[in-house]
């Protein structure tokens, strides 16, 4: 079952463009989300949150396929943590927290108190002086305190100190042990990914260019390196993304035992990292 | 809707103390004025009243304004609640802000003036739903792009009711001034003309919003 389900999306937003997307984040994993600046990951969130509308196309979410008649109720079991800092500056977060009870039906100030305590962000402290990474704690406090059964994360910890950071990816660990939670990891921090994801997917100039379970895409692609002068226009085919340079070439592969095979110790297999698997899949864009 | 109701009584507090302690001042002044000669106070009293009569007829504008500050609306706005209710809540508040404002004016209206005054006021009303109704269509089609922009729109139309209804019709009522039927129709007459006429077009444009406003992108 997935906690996502996207089917041809399709909006346009002055020149940018998300083209027929489909998407399914499976329910109860961890998705994350990768991408450069300006891809069109928030863009693709904000049709989570009904902040964006789609000019096509089908977005379901947690079960239902109207997220305008449903928008109360889901946004009761969807956390969410922005990009950028837009909270109510003139606020602490206790008086955030008052105007929280409000809107959420199933807020748990017991469990926000303890976040804020863990997380050592003060309570009658005014918003607009707390530090980035405060807000940005206090976001994910916010977004763990109303039993969301989906979290959607938009690039949570671009701006926190590396330590709190691997707290940050502990405490999603732990809350996956409920696998009635999903969690929607947008980020450029790809070891973060490596980490915790159990699903990828990437998206670049408004497409997805893969989503895929972490394990198999680690284990279906690997980067290949050899010798110049070694490759015929067959085995260059066989290669994503390929670079060369003065040692030789270096490339992805899915099918990197069949050039083994071939080639036997002259290429060097190596597994990937996140990070290379974006780097060869946008050179091989960029190629074609 | 009682949640965007709360936002919008969150952001507004300050203008609901200000139209309370003006209440109260006003009314100092009104049981007082027997006792004191209040004439050398008067023009401070007029135009604190004014300020803080903006302020309530505009209280939606200004909330929208301050909660498009850090981009608030952002955050604000993905909290659960459905954009209809949204939408239906910001009705509800101007009209409960006229209301308001009505309140501010009458016990404005008894510190010695002249209840002639009434008239000018239902004409700002009918006005102010008008340029209301307008302003949340807007809303609901782009949400709070120009924001501020908006705002000056919207009182544009109500300065100039100010300068040329309000005004003249305090000065010729208090200097028995008669300039013929055509002005009287234009005194007393089309306020509420212009009342009736607000009325209808804010209910008609309350139905035609709740459509758009589902359909539209928030941010």
């Amino acid at each position: 079952m997935n906690a996502i389900d996207v089917k041809g999306l399709h909006k346009q937003i002055g020149n940018f463009e998300i083209k027929d997307l489909d998407i399914e984040i499976p329910k109860g994993y961890i998705t994350g989300m990768v991408g450069d600046n300006g891809a069109g990951k928030s863009t693709l969130i904000n049709h989570f949150t009904g902040l964006l509308k789609a000019d096509r196309g089908d977005v379901k979410i947690l079960g239902s396929d109207d997220i305008e008649r449903d928008r109360e109720n889901l946004l009761n079991r969807i956390g969410m943590v922005f990009a950028e800092d837009n909270f109510p500056e003139h606020l602490s977060p206790a008086k955030l927290e008052k105007l929280l009870t409000v809107y959420f039906e199933a807020w748990d100030s017991a469990v926000y108190h303890k976040y804020l305590d863990d997380f050592k962000v003060p309570e009658n402290t005014r918003i607009k002086k707390l530090s980035t990474g405060e807000k940005v704690k206090l976001s994910l406090a916010v977004a763990l305190s109303h039993n969301a059964e989906l979290l959607i994360l938009d690039e949570p910890t671009s701006n926190l100190a590396p330590t709190f950071r691997m707290e940050l990816l502990d405490i999603l660990q732990e809350l996956m042990i409920n696998e009635e939670i999903t969690i929607l990891f947008s980020t450029h921090i790809t070891s973060d990914l490596e980490r915790i994801a159990d699903y990828i997917m990437m998206i670049d100039d408004g497409e997805i260019l893969f989503n895929m379970e972490k394990e198999a895409l680690l284990d279906t692609y690997k980067k290949v390196k050899g010798p110049k002068g070694m490759l015929d226009d067959e085995t260059n085919e066989l290669l994503i993304g390929k670079r060369d340079n003065s040692l030789g070439f270096e490339a992805m592969s899915n099918s990197w035992d069949t050039l083994q095979e071939l080639f036997g110790d002259k290429v060097i297999v190596e597994k990937l990292s996140v990070d290379e698997v974006m780097y060869f899949i946008k050179n091989n864009r960029r190629d074609v | 809707m009682k949640k965007q109701l709360y936002l919008n009584l969150m952001y507004s507090k300050w203008i609901w103390m200000m139209g309370g302690i003006m209440i109260v001042i006003n009314l100092l002044a009104a049981f007082s004025q027997s006792l004191i000669n209040l004439q050398p106070f008067m023009p401070f009293v007029n135009l604190l009243n004014l300020i803080v009569m903006v302020y309530t007829i505009s209280s939606i504008q200004n909330i929208h304004t301050l909660i498009t500050k850090n981009d608030s609306h952002h955050f604000l706005y993905s909290l659960p609640i459905r954009k209809t209710d949204i939408l239906k809540a910001d009705y509800i508040y101007h009209a409960l802000m006229l209301v308001f404002t009505v309140a501010v004016f009458s016990t404005y209206v008894i510190i010695g003036h002249d209840y002639h005054l009434y008239y000018g006021l239902v004409m700002i009303m009918g006005a102010s739903l008008i340029m209301m109704s307008i302003y949340l269509i807007i809303f609901a089609n782009s949400w709070l792009d120009s924001a501020i922009l908006r705002y000056i729109i919207y009182f544009l139309p109500l300065f100039i009711i100010y300068m040329f209804h309000f005004m003249p019709l305090n000065n010729t009522v208090i200097h028995n001034i008669d300039l013929g039927i055509g002005w009287d129709i234009y005194r007393f007459v089309l306020p509420f003309i212009v009342l009736g006429a607000g009325i209808i077009v804010y209910a008609a444009s309350y139905l035609y919003g709740r459509k758009k406003i589902v359909k539209s992108d928030i941010v």
